[in-house]
């Protein structure tokens, strides 16, 4: 089966790396943004409506309810584009997680105390933590585009010298 | 709600903003220097923390940075949110403004200026700064008047006038103008053999098929060193 | 003089047009070939040279932090080997393209160098010029951008040039220049075709209608 389901975790959600990359590459024509914050923000759902292709199907969800319907969602055998906000935000859905979706840190801007880890990807100490914690179970592709090589980390916490 | 922008400078500031891109905070020191520009034009006296601040991490389609600035002073005079919009609209602008300009304009003024380049190559070229820039240039000139006038709302705009559709209708008629250039080119420069026109029918399919699997350079080197071969052992 | 002046002027502003500022297409490969080829003659061959070029150009989209490979100093090496007569058979050409081709690498790579310098410019402005305007490092920014087209542009055009004359005092086959860019175009047109998005079908029969219907025009 060739169905992709991609679990990013982009700080900017949708933007032109998303369209450009993922989506018109991967013919990719469900997208789910899964963000607490996203959800309660009707200007910020028009928006990000918006801005996708027209044949392209937004939905969002909630932590919680993301977990809760990732059944349904996975059954529909379609490739999705699953988005998230934040490491966080990806290792609080850890329990849906399995060997057959792509989990990929594409874009999570520069701030203090953070640790470069490609030009797109900066992390902080506990980003690292939880990224540590899920790459124990499943592969991480740290990279912006799909058809770049992802950086190859296996020992997140080494960046951190632990 | 144009007596905030001195428009002729801004909209020349707005084509080198992006002067200092880097991967710190991207096109953030060109945001700040814009949004300076419009400070010091129209007395706003905006505290210094407050702009220094605009030299954070930010990155947008350079040719819709101007609706960003209009929808941040006008959250800014009113007190709003200027700088949580500012964050939302530069991915969402990103996305209408590389898929239409980088992923779809380009490819349809280059075709278009090909096309009429065949007849003069110079008038091709006009074209292609013709069609290209009256976009760009709308674009930057008009934005902040319609995020200052819209504010917050300015996606509606987008909406209305259906620009994440111009890029799939763009696409569709390049795909038609490319089938124009291949086989006008092919006949005009090309050989009058069968042989020929074969070669070229291969070469299409093998680009169509292998296009998503090797990277467009690297195939550029093997149809190079291919036309080697094929002028080393049959002649030109 | 003064074309050799306009030369260096053209590979620093075609630098800054693609990198730093203005984005007002100079430096598309077919606007920039042709542009050197009015300035020192064969217009139409860099046209053409310029045309299958942007084909493969218009593919690599430069979003967000992505560094597209650099196609105006591609186009701008041919160009000028063209209209200085360095490229005067096929073979000749052939192997310029496939030394522009390896190193555009190089090149490319500058302009990650570049946007690090940038960085490093940015650094120092926060670090000691926090609330003064930050138009001195833009247009430092963009200072470099255009000496980046002047030396690099220019240097990795004159090594391209003499091996290229090196070797075409071995090797020298005459062929049909324009046929074989069109043959080249004919690749670069099938990744055209699946990079543009349009629902499949649709897009594949329109492009086989403007197909028939350019070689019934002629």
């Amino acid at each position: 089966m060739n169905r992709k389901l991609i679990f990013r975790v982009d700080d900017r959600l949708i933007h032109g790396q998303v369209i450009e990359g993922w989506i018109k590459y991967f013919k990719i024509r469900e997208i789910i943004i899964v963000s607490d914050r996203v959800c309660k923000d009707d200007l910020q759902r028009m928006i990000y409506s918006s801005i996708l292709p027209e044949d392209c199907i937004l939905q969002f969800y909630s932590i919680e309810n993301f977990i809760n319907n990732f059944a349904e969602i996975y059954s529909a055998k379609r490739s999705i584009l699953i988005l998230f906000e934040s490491v966080r935000d990806l290792y609080n859905v850890r329990e849906v997680l399995n060997d057959e979706i792509i989990i990929n840190v594409g874009c999570v801007a520069s701030r203090e105390h953070k640790i470069e880890i490609t030009d797109t990807v900066f992390l902080d100490k506990d980003e690292l933590i939880l990224l540590s914690k899920l790459r124990e179970k499943y592969d991480i592709q740290v990279k912006k585009l799909p058809w770049e090589t992802a950086v190859e980390i296996k020992n997140f916490l080494s960046l951190i010298g632990e | 709600m144009v007596s905030y922008l001195n428009k002729g400078k801004s909209f020349l500031k707005s084509l080198i903003f992006t002067g200092n891109w880097n991967y710190e905070n991207m096109q953030g020191s060109g945001f700040r220097l814009l949004l300076e520009d419009i400070n010091k034009a129209n007395d706003l006296n905006i505290d210094e923390k407050q702009i220094a601040k605009q030299s954070e991490y930010f990155n947008t389609h350079p040719f819709l940075v101007t609706f960003i600035l209009g929808v941040w002073f006008k959250e800014f005079l009113k007190e709003g949110q200027p700088d949580y919009f500012k964050k939302v609209y530069s991915s969402a602008l990103a996305a209408l403004g590389d898929s239409f300009f980088w992923h779809s304009l380009r490819p349809i003024s280059f075709i278009i200026a090909a096309l009429f380049g065949l007849i003069n190559p110079i008038f091709g070229v006009i074209l292609y700064l013709l069609i290209f820039n009256f976009f760009h240039f709308s674009f930057l000139y008009i934005g902040f008047d319609m995020g200052f006038f819209m504010g917050k709302e300015v996606i509606s705009w987008f909406n209305r006038i259906k620009f994440n559709k111009w890029s799939g209708y763009a696409d569709f008629i390049t795909a038609f103008l490319l089938g124009l250039l291949l086989s006008l080119g092919l006949k005009k420069y090309g050989l009058e053999t069968i042989n020929y026109y074969f070669t070229a029918t291969c070469f299409l399919l093998v680009g169509f098929v292998i296009a998503k699997k090797l990277d467009v350079l690297f195939s550029l080197i093997l149809v190079v060193l291919a036309c080697f071969v094929m002028l080393v052992t049959k002649g030109g | 003089m003064f074309s050799y002046l306009a030369l260096f002027f053209i590979s620093g502003i075609s630098s800054v047009d693609r990198n730093a500022a203005l984005h007002m297409m100079f430096s598309r490969p077919l606007v920039l070939s042709t542009i050197v080829g009015l300035l020192f003659g064969n217009v139409y061959l860099c046209f053409l040279s310029g045309l299958l070029i942007e084909l493969f150009g218009n593919i690599d989209v430069p979003v967000g932090t992505k560094v597209s490979k650099d196609d105006t100093f591609m186009s701008y090496t041919m160009a000028v080997l063209i209209s200085f007569d360095v490229v005067q058979v096929l073979s000749d050409y052939l192997l310029a393209l496939l030394v522009v081709i390896i190193f555009v690498f190089p090149v490319t790579y500058v302009d990650v160098l570049t946007r690090k310098w940038n960085q490093h410019l940015l650094m120092r402005y926060l670090k000691y010029n926090l609330y003064k305007s930050p138009f001195s490092i833009i247009w430092k920014g963009i200072m470099i951008a255009f000496l980046k087209g002047v030396v690099l542009y220019n240097l990795f055009c004159l090594v391209t040039m003499f091996i290229v004359v090196q070797i075409e005092s071995y090797m020298s086959i005459e062929g049909n220049i324009t046929a074989y860019i069109f043959l080249m175009s004919s690749f670069l047109a099938g990744y055209l075709m699946r990079f543009l998005s349009f629902k499949s079908i649709h897009k594949y029969v329109i492009f086989v209608m403007g197909l028939v219907l350019g070689w019934l025009v002629i």
